[in-house]
C-alpha cells in the first residue's frame, strides 16, 4: 500500500471503490465507505435512480431529499459519468486503473455488452477486485430472472417462514434484502484485498447471488433439510416458536411483548414471577423444568397461563421487571422509541452527519464497536460532488475540458 | 469467469479460537474457516450447548450449520486447569471469538486487557445482548426477540399485529458484522502489526435494519405502515393464491413496460383497460381492487409456471420457495451451494466421542463464489474429535499429560 493511504483516519485503508451498484446492492458500499474506505459512486449525470425514490425530507421532492438515498450513501462520494457514452467508458476504464475495487449489480450480461467486463478491466488493472452483487447471481438457470425485494424473500425461502402459518406469508422489514448480499460482499471484498496485498499481488471476481446469501439468514429453519428427511415443507410458526416455550409475541395490557426462554435457569426465573403474581403454584413442577424443547408438550395450557400474565401489565413493566429477573423479555419497539432508547443513547449509537441540503440527522452506526473504528464520517454526497476532485486532482481534466465533458452529455 | 489452478485459501494459516454458544459468533468463525482459517471450536460434553436439541425431529440439525469445516478441542471450562490451557491456545493463535460474561472470563484470568497483553496483536470478537456499556448492558436477548426491540417487526405484516420471522432475526446479521469486523481488523494488522478488540451486538445490529424509516421519522414525523406484502411504488405486487396447499406466487410491477406486459401474460382482460387502473397511482388507489383480480387469475394456475410466464415476459415473478423446491432447486445445485455432508446425532449421556453419524444430509455452503480462491466445507467434527492435534501437537501436551488432564475431567 503506498504511504499516503494510511494518513486518513479509518478503520479500512482509502481504498478506492467505484460503485455501480443499484438498490440491492447499495448498502455495500456504505458498509464500507462507514468502515473507512474511499468510496465513489458513479453516477448518471441526470443522479442515480435512488434520488427520485420516496420518502422525501419535509415530504419536498428533490434530488438531494430522498431520504432513502441519504440513508444507504452515507461515506461516499459521488462523480457523474454516463457509461452509455463511449467517452464515458473510457473515462470508467481511466477510473478502474486506479481502483481497489468495482462493485455493480446490473443485469447479468450488461457490463460486457458495453466492453467493460471484468476480463477486460483486469487487463487495464491486474489488482482490481470486481464484485457483482445480483438477484441470483452469474451463473445457473436463473440468472436472468428479474428481481425485487419481494422476489428476493420469496425465492429465498425467507418468506416461507414469516408471518401466520393460515395467512399470507410476508415480507419483513423495509427491504429487507438489502442487508445479508451487502454484508457478504464486504466481507469477501475485504477478504480479497487481503488476498492481493498479503499474498497475491492480484485482484478476483467475486459473484454474489442475493438468494443463497438470504437463504443462509433463514438456514437455521432447516427447510431444505426438512424437506430431504421429512418430506415436509417447514411452515412459518406465527407470533410464537412451535417447539420453543415461551418463544416470541405475547399479548399484554397495552400491546404485545416478546419472550423467549433457552436455558433452563430462565425459565424457573419467569415460572417463579408467574407464581408471584398469580399464585399457581404448578407452574414450578419439575416437568415444565428445563431448557429448550422442555415444556414441548405442555405448550397449549402454559401459553394460557402466560398470557393471563402477561395482561396483567404493560410491555414497559414486563420489560424491565423481567430483566431485572434474567430473563430475556424485550418490547416491540417503534423507529420513534429507538431515537430515544436510553441504551442506543447511552452508547453513542446514534450519530449526527450534516448534509448541506437537508442539514443534520441522526444516522446509526454500523453494528460493530471498537476503539480503533470511527464512527461514519459523513452524510450522502450530492450528485457529483467529487468530479473536480476526480476529473481534474486525479485524471488531469481542466476546467475547459470538463466543460466539454459536460456539454456533450458525459459527465 | 476463468480458474486458475491456486488452492490456496485466503486465510491458510490462521487460527481462530471460539468460545461461543448459540448462531451469532460460531456463523462468524464459519466465514473464516470457509476462507481457510483453522477453527477450533471449544466444546465440553459437561455443559452441551443447547443448539444441539432442536429441531425436535432431527437433533444436530441446526448445530451442523455452525459446525461444519472446523476443529473440535473438548475443555470443560468450568475445571481451574482448562483456563491455562485455553490461554495458551489463545496465545498461539491470531483471533478469540466468544460470546460468554465478561465477568466469567475475567474470573479465568481470560480478560481482554491481559490477553491482549500476552499477545499483543491478537485479535478479539465479543458478542453479547446489548453491548458492554449502557443501562441496559446486563440485560438478555437472543436472535429471535431483536426483531422486536429493533424497530422491524413494528413495519412488518399485518395492519393488526407486528409479523414475526422464524429465523433467529439478528444473530446473522451480527455475525456479519462480525465477519467484517474481524477480516478488516486482519487487514489492518497485516499494515499496522496492531491486534484490536471488536464488539457486536444483537440490538445494535437489529435497528440498522430498520433502515430508511430512522430519516423518515425525524424529517417528516411520520411512522411506517403495515401493508403486508403491497409497497408503496408499485401494484400489483405480492404474494398472490395458487393451485396446491400453501403455494403462493410473487408479483412485483413497477414500471410502465412491467404493467403492459403483465397485462399482456394473463391475456388482456377486460378489467385490465378499465380508467382505475390506468395508470400506478391508479392501480395503487384501488389496489383491493386489483389484488382480487389477480388472485382470480392466479389461483387455478401453477406458482412456479406462473412465475416462468411472467419471467418470459419480463415482469419480476417468483414463488414462495419452500424446502421442496430449495432441496430440488436446479439452480442452487448447478452453483455448489448444497453440499452433501453428514451431521452427529447426539446421544445424550453418552460422551460427544460416541455420537453416532447421520446418513447423508444436505447442508448449505458459504454464499460466496471467488474466481482465484477456495471456499472450503468439511463435515462437523464430534465434540472433541481434534483433542489430539489440539492439545498434543499444537500445545505440545504429552500422553502422560493429556491422560491426567483427561482424569481429571478438564479435557472433558
Amino acid at each position: 500500500m503506498p504511504k499516503k493511504k494510511e494518513e486518513r483516519l479509518g478503520f479500512l485503508p482509502s481504498y478506492r471503490i467505484l460503485d455501480l451498484a443499484d438498490e440491492k446492492a447499495v448498502y455495500c458500499g456504505k458498509l464500507l465507505g462507514d468502515l473507512g474506505a474511499d468510496v465513489i459512486k458513479v453516477e448518471p449525470p441526470c443522479g442515480d435512480r435512488m434520488r427520485s425514490r420516496g420518502p422525501f425530507y419535509n415530504n419536498e421532492i428533490h434530488p438531494e431529499k430522498s431520504l432513502y438515498f441519504l440513508y444507504y450513501n452515507t461515506s461516499k462520494g459521488s462523480v457523474t459519468l454516463n457509461l452509455e457514452h463511449s467517452d464515458g467508458r473510457a473515462i470508467f476504464k481511466r477510473l478502474a486503473e486506479k481502483a481497489d475495487v468495482l462493485l455493480e449489480s446490473f443485469p447479468v450480461g450488461y457490463l460486457s455488452s458495453i466492453g467493460l467486463d471484468y476480463s477486460v478491466l483486469r487487463e487495464l488493472n491486474p489488482k482490481l477486485v470486481m464484485t457483482s452483487i445480483t438477484p441470483f447471481g452469474q451463473t445457473g438457470p436463473l440468472r436472468n430472472y428479474k428481481s425485487s425485494d419481494l422476489i428476493a424473500m420469496g425465492m429465498s425461502g425467507f418468506m416461507q417462514v414469516t408471518g401466520d402459518p393460515y395467512g399470507l406469508p410476508v415480507r419483513f422489514g423495509d427491504e429487507q434484502s438489502h442487508f445479508a448480499p451487502s454484508q457478504y460482499a464486504a466481507v469477501a471484498i475485504v477478504a480479497a484485498l487481503y488476498y492481493r496485498d498479503a499474498i497475491s499481488g492480484r485482484g478476483q471476481y467475486i459473484d454474489i447471488s442475493m438468494q443463497e446469501t438470504l437463504n443462509v439468514y433463514c438456514s437455521e429453519n432447516t427447510q431444505e433439510a426438512g424437506w430431504h428427511l421429512l418430506k415436509e415443507n417447514i411452515i412459518r410458526q406465527g407470533p410464537t416458536s412451535k417447539y420453543n416455550f415461551p418463544g416470541g409475541l405475547y399479548s399484554c395490557k397495552d400491546g404485545w411483548i416478546g419472550i423467549y426462554v433457552v436455558r433452563a435457569k430462565e425459565w424457573d426465573a419467569l415460572a417463579q414471577w408467574m407464581v408471584e403474581v398469580t399464585g399457581n403454584e404448578e407452574l414450578l413442577e419439575d416437568k415444565y423444568k428445563g431448557g429448550v424443547l422442555a415444556r414441548y408438550e405442555y405448550r397449549d395450557l402454559l401459553e394460557a397461563l402466560l398470557l393471563d400474565f402477561t395482561g396483567r401489565f404493560t410491555a414497559q413493566e414486563l420489560f424491565h421487571e423481567g430483566q431485572k429477573r434474567g430473563i430475556a423479555v424485550l418490547p416491540v419497539n417503534s423507529v420513534a422509541d429507538l431515537l430515544v432508547d436510553p441504551q442506543l443513547a447511552a452508547r453513542d449509537f446514534w450519530v449526527e452527519l450534516d448534509h448541506p441540503v437537508v442539514g443534520a440527522m441522526k444516522y446509526p452506526r454500523e453494528g460493530i464497536y471498537c476503539d480503533d473504528m470511527p464512527p461514519p464520517r459523513k452524510a450522502a454526497p450530492l450528485l457529483g460532488e467529487d468530479n473536480k476532485r476526480v476529473y481534474s486532482g486525479e485524471l488531469g481534466y481542466n476546467d475547459n475540458d470538463l466543460e466539454v465533458l459536460r456539454t456533450a452529455g458525459v459527465i | 469467469m476463468e480458474k486458475t489452478p491456486v488452492t490456496r485459501g485466503i486465510f491458510d494459516g490462521l487460527r481462530v479460537v471460539e468460545l461461543a454458544l448459540y448462531a451469532a459468533v460460531p456463523t462468524t468463525a464459519r466465514v473464516l474457516a470457509s476462507m481457510g482459517a483453522e477453527v477450533i471450536v471449544i466444546q465440553s460434553n459437561t455443559a452441551i450447548d443447547e443448539s444441539w436439541l432442536p429441531p425436535p425431529w432431527g437433533s444436530g440439525l441446526i448445530i451442523r450449520n455452525r459446525l461444519v469445516t472446523k476443529k473440535s478441542a473438548s475443555l470443560n471450562v468450568r475445571k481451574p486447569g482448562a483456563h491455562k490451557i485455553l490461554k495458551e491456545l489463545i496465545c498461539i493463535s491470531d483471533i478469540f471469538m466468544t460470546n460468554l460474561g465478561i465477568e466469567t472470563l475475567k474470573s479465568w484470568g481470560l480478560d481482554f486487557p491481559s490477553l491482549r497483553k500476552m499477545k499483543k496483536d491478537l485479535i478479539i470478537l465479543w458478542q453479547n445482548a446489548f453491548g458492554a456499556t449502557g443501562p441496559y448492558s446486563a440485560y438478555r436477548a437472543y436472535g429471535m426477540l431483536t426483531q422486536y426491540s429493533s424497530g422491524v417487526a413494528q413495519m412488518s405484516g399485518t395492519p393488526d399485529m407486528p409479523a414475526s420471522t422464524d429465523p433467529p432475526y439478528s444473530d446473522l446479521h451480527t455475525a456479519m458484522f462480525g465477519a467484517l469486523a474481524v477480516v478488516s481488523a486482519l487487514d489492518r494488522r497485516r499494515r499496522t502489526g496492531k491486534g484490536t478488540v471488536i464488539e457486536c451486538a444483537l440490538n445494535d445490529t437489529g435497528v440498522v435494519t430498520a433502515g430508511p424509516a430512522i430519516l423518515n421519522y425525524q424529517a417528516n414525523g411520520v411512522l411506517p405502515v403495515r401493508m403486508e406484502n403491497r409497497d408503496p411504488y408499485a401494484a400489483p405486487h405480492g404474494a398472490y393464491p395458487c393451485l396446491g396447499y400453501d403455494r403462493w406466487c410473487l408479483i412485483a410491477v413497477s414500471s410502465d413496460t412491467e404493467w403492459l406486459m403483465f397485462c399482456s401474460v394473463i391475456g388482456n382482460p377486460p378489467w385490465t383497460k378499465r380508467l382505475e387502473f390506468a395508470t400506478l397511482t391508479d392501480r395503487l388507489r384501488n389496489v383491493d381492487e386489483l389484488d382480487r383480480l389477480v388472485a382470480e387469475w392466479t389461483i387455478n394456475r401453477d406458482a412456479t409456471e406462473v412465475m416462468v410466464m411472467m419471467q418470459a415476459a419480463g415482469v419480476p415473478a417468483g414463488i414462495v420457495a419452500q424446502g421442496q423446491d430449495l432441496a430440488q432447486s436446479e439452480h442452487l445445485r448447478s452453483r455448489g451451494y448444497y453440499k452433501d455432508t453428514k451431521y452427529i446425532v447426539p446421544e445424550f449421556g453418552k460422551p460427544g466421542s460416541e455420537w453416532a453419524e447421520s446418513g447423508p444430509i444436505m447442508c448449505i455452503s458459504e454464499p460466496i463464489h471467488f474466481s482465484e480462491t477456495p471456499i472450503r466445507f468439511h463435515a462437523m467434527p464430534r465434540i472433541g474429535q481434534d483433542n489430539d492435534y489440539v492439545f498434543g501437537e499444537l500445545l505440545g501436551l504429552s500422553r502422560d499429560r493429556m491422560a491426567a488432564l483427561a482424569q481429571e475431567g478438564v479435557l472433558e
